[in-house]
């Protein structure tokens, strides 16, 4: 048989590489927003296109994922304390709310591109696609890996998933809670 | 043990022992170093003797077909042989086998990891056969010149490399959260972070650096991508966009990418010197944080690339200074390295000999980048042979000689046989004689004014005095590729039959070789413990000139 | 958020629903700070917003605080780096020299 090893730092070896892999998704996402945020500074005159993304929408949208994170963190929760029934329930609802986010988003492109907003229409509208669509796909990952997660729950194996993937899911919602001000508040005026 | 019961495919392809993995790294990196060795050759010809029929290509190499060739020797040598290779293969192989554990955090991750970068083999290598060819606008890859297929005829071949490159960067990042999170969770008991071999600490300071360097590029590779085939302008001027910016998030990922690369061949240097000079290895403690102290400094150096980039006039002084500033920690680094020869019983072995033979020639590199490191000096050699030759004499030592030294040294741990001392003793003298050969002249020819991307030198009236040296340089590239054959012929012959290796071959103290040679799947045959740090050569109360980490304290 | 519960594992569980109450207060906040009509107290006002719920989704949801150190390191030093990413841009980037 192999050497077993010391848990030298008392952190789960799991959730230590989740940690790891949201520094690099720290740095990327944050290199995207970073390019925009600078030539955003570098043309003022966005501001008119920006008064153009539908800020209720957006502002629903906020709302149904931090409502997201809340069930997810309560499916941990559930987990911690020795109820994975009841997790499930949470994560479920958790998967949900991240598709019913989805769908807003769809409605809402939809609606941009029938009005003319297209990604090519100016740079504006090209980060736009391009920063929220990234963040769609995280969502849309965040979706699968929960449903995965769900399946090995209901076997009750691994549990300490529940949490790992609750990080990645807050950390996407984290990464929204910028997006939003960012394309669809501030305005400039 | 449970390596028996696995079929072949799980054994030898879709394996999960990181050892496998490590090999499956190496021998895909040694591929296309013969790739990426092959488009050099075909290249250098053209420069020596333009417009000739080139033997071994059937045919003239055109401007375009140059410029191909050009960016994807850069491409392949950079990202399918050095960090394959030096990060991934010797990091995958080293980190559990030294830290005493039975595999990595993640197998699985780690399984998916090579079959990802495979695949970004693939696509790269398929660029070569599509419509219009492969990427032909320089590795750096800068916009405008890329942002739309039409500006220079190449549409599929960009847009493969772009996916290559992105699918490489993914493999690499999931190879680097499994270091550091083995590294940091799986230490073999005893083993603390101030008892870690060396070549540790540096894959995984290398992993640290590529992960926080390359997340901008990531992004910046996206905008790109959608530039190219949605029709979008981050980086056209005219809708708004700028070049520069790529060109920023570029050599914010490049400049780390350089100590992604050197880290892990001054790791092996770490190793390979104690053990062959029978001496703990000079200054452990500085030699850590002065890594430290270098990689928190290389993301702050990055715009010393873009001088002559039209780049604020106000930034070039920082950045001349922290380039020149992070000189300091790699000098330290050195002279911790020179200082443990000092009176050592020095063994020059293969290994040994291109351990020393970094140190000799890195010292080229180091010195030609002050050059270029201060804005003034550097807008004089900037983009011609001066530079080639310079990061030639930095990544040429930093890959092939420590890399070289890596194989010779691990060799009988990877594959239980010793490789041929005679063979290597000739692979080490030509290599290193060869290697002067191509790039002294380049140092000169740069100075002269060569431009580095222009496929026909006699057209430009003031070369043509120097086109003696483009010869000699040829001339030492052809030299420095026939001299891997004593490599290759020395790697497959030992291979099958070889000398057997016992599990300790060199009497080195670290714990890979505790373990048998080659150790079989989980390592260790009983859990190790460690008593005491990496390099115990020669302590005056042992009977023997070494002490390994896992023996208990000799009775006195 | 004052009642906390502890858990199996010895984790600290905050009153979830009550965190999740304050970032939808926060979030209209945010969008009644764009009505008021004050261009840079707008922005301050709401970016200042998004950071604070970040921090607290951060903290309470994902529990940063009850990591080790090393987890906060990492975190903060990507951060950090786009911070310096931002800053070394700015002058070639937003006032492009000569312009």
């Amino acid at each position: 048989m192999a050497a077993r090893s010391e848990l030298a730092t008392g952190i789960p070896t799991g959730r230590l590489g989740v940690w790891w892999f949201l520094g690099g998704e720290i740095v990327i996402f944050g290199g995207l927003v970073a390019c925009y945020i600078l030539l955003r500074l570098h043309h003022p005159e966005w501001a008119v296109e920006a008064a153009h993304t539908q800020l209720a929408i957006g502002a629903l949208n906020t709302f149904v994922l931090l409502t997201s994170s809340l069930t997810m963190v309560q499916a941990y929760a559930c987990v911690d304390r020795g109820r994975p029934q009841r997790a499930l329930i949470q994560l479920g609802a958790t998967a949900a709310l991240g598709t019913l986010f989805l769908a807003i988003k769809t409605f809402e492109y939809r609606g941009e591109i029938a009005e003319g907003y297209t990604p090519t229409r100016n740079l504006f509208w090209s980060f736009y696609y391009a920063m929220t669509g990234l963040h769609a796909l995280h969502v849309l990952a965040g979706i699968v890996a929960i449903l995965v997660v769900m399946a090995a729950v209901r076997r009750r194996e691994a549990l300490q998933r529940v949490e790992y993937v609750g990080l990645y899911w807050h950390f996407v919602d984290i990464v929204w809670i910028f997006l939003f001000p960012l394309l669809y508040i501030a305005s400039g005026s | 043990m449970r390596g028996k019961q696995l079929g072949f495919w799980r054994r030898y392809v879709f394996s999960t022992d990181h050892k496998t993995i490590a090999k499956q790294y190496i021998f895909t990196g040694l591929f296309m170093a013969l790739v990426g060795g092959y488009l050099a050759y075909v290249f250098r010809q053209q420069l020596a003797w333009p417009n000739q029929p080139i033997f071994g290509f059937g045919g003239v190499l055109g401007p375009d077909q140059y410029n191909a060739f050009v960016t994807m020797h850069g491409t392949i040598m950079v990202f399918w042989v050095a960090m394959p290779i030096l990060l991934s293969g010797f990091g995958n192989l080293l980190i559990p086998l030294m830290i005493g554990t039975d595999d990595m955090a993640f197998p699985r991750l780690n399984m998916l990891s090579y079959w990802v970068f495979f695949l970004s083999t693939v696509v790269l290598l398929a660029s070569f056969f599509v419509p219009g060819g492969p990427a032909s606008m320089g590795w750096t890859f800068y916009p405008p010149l890329t942002s739309r297929a039409d500006y220079t005829g190449v549409a599929w071949g960009g847009h493969l490399w772009i996916v290559a490159v992105a699918l490489e960067f993914a493999a690499m990042l999931m190879g680097g959260i499994n270091f550091l999170t083995t590294t940091i969770n799986r230490r073999a008991p005893g083993m603390t972070f101030f008892r870690l071999p060396l070549m540790v600490w540096m894959q995984n300071t290398a992993s640290v650096l590529f992960m926080f360097s390359v997340g901008p590029l990531i992004a910046g590779a996206v905008l790109l991508l959608l530039d190219r085939v949605v029709g979008t302008g981050f980086y056209v001027p005219e809708t708004g966009g700028d070049p520069l910016l790529f060109q920023h998030l570029f050599w914010f990922f490049g400049h780390p990418e350089v100590y992604v690369i050197l880290l892990p061949g001054l790791g092996v240097l770490t190793e390979v010197i104690p053990a062959f000079s029978r001496k703990p290895v000079f200054g452990y403690r500085s030699i850590v944080i002065s890594t430290i102290i270098a990689g928190v400094l290389s993301f702050v150096v990055w715009a010393h690339h873009q001088f002559v980039s039209g780049i604020d006039p106000r930034l070039a002084v920082p950045f001349s200074i922290t380039t020149i500033l992070i000189s300091v920690p790699f000098a330290v680094f050195l002279f911790c390295l020179i200082a443990t020869l000092w009176q050592g019983a020095i063994r020059f072995t293969t290994a040994n000999l291109f351990a020393l033979g970094v140190i000799a020639e890195f010292l080229v590199g180091g010195t030609t980048g002050i050059v270029n490191g201060s804005a003034a000096a550097d807008i004089y050699v900037h983009d011609t042979y001066f530079v080639v030759a310079h990061f030639h004499y930095t990544l040429v030592p930093a890959v092939l000689f420590a890399g070289f030294a890596g194989l010779y040294y691990w060799f009988p741990k990877m594959f239980g046989r010793l490789m041929s001392e005679a063979l290597g003793q000739v692979h080490f003298w030509t290599t290193t004689i060869f290697f002067n050969v191509t790039f002294l002249p380049q140092l000169a020819l740069g100075l002269h004014g060569h431009h580095r991307r222009v496929a026909d030198p006699t057209q430009f009236p003031w070369l043509a005095e120097v086109q003696h040296l483009n010869v000699i340089s040829t001339i030492g590239a052809i030299g420095l590729l026939l001299s891997q054959v004593f490599f290759l012929a020395n790697f497959l012959y030992s291979l099958v039959s070889g000398r057997r290796a016992e599990a300790n071959p060199w009497q080195a103290t670290t714990l890979e070789w505790v373990a048998p040679s080659p150790p079989p799947h989980g390592n260790f045959p009983e859990p190790v413990r460690v008593y005491r740090g990496p390099y115990e050569y020669s302590r005056p109360d042992t009977a023997e000139d070494w002490l390994p980490q896992h023996a208990p304290e000799p009775a006195r | 958020m004052a009642r906390e519960t502890a858990s199996e594992g010895g984790r600290h569980h905050p009153h979830y629903v009550a965190v999740w109450a304050v970032l939808v207060a926060l979030l209209v906040v945010g969008i009644v700070a764009t009505t008021l009509g004050r261009r840079v107290l707008g922005a301050v006002l709401v970016f200042g917003v998004a950071a604070l719920k970040a921090l607290l989704v951060a903290v309470y949801f994902m529990h940063v605080g009850q990591e080790p150190r090393l987890v906060r390191i990492v975190l903060y030093g990507g951060l950090a780096l786009v911070v310096i990413v931002i800053l070394g841009l700015v002058p070639d980037i937003v006032y492009v020299y000569g312009d």
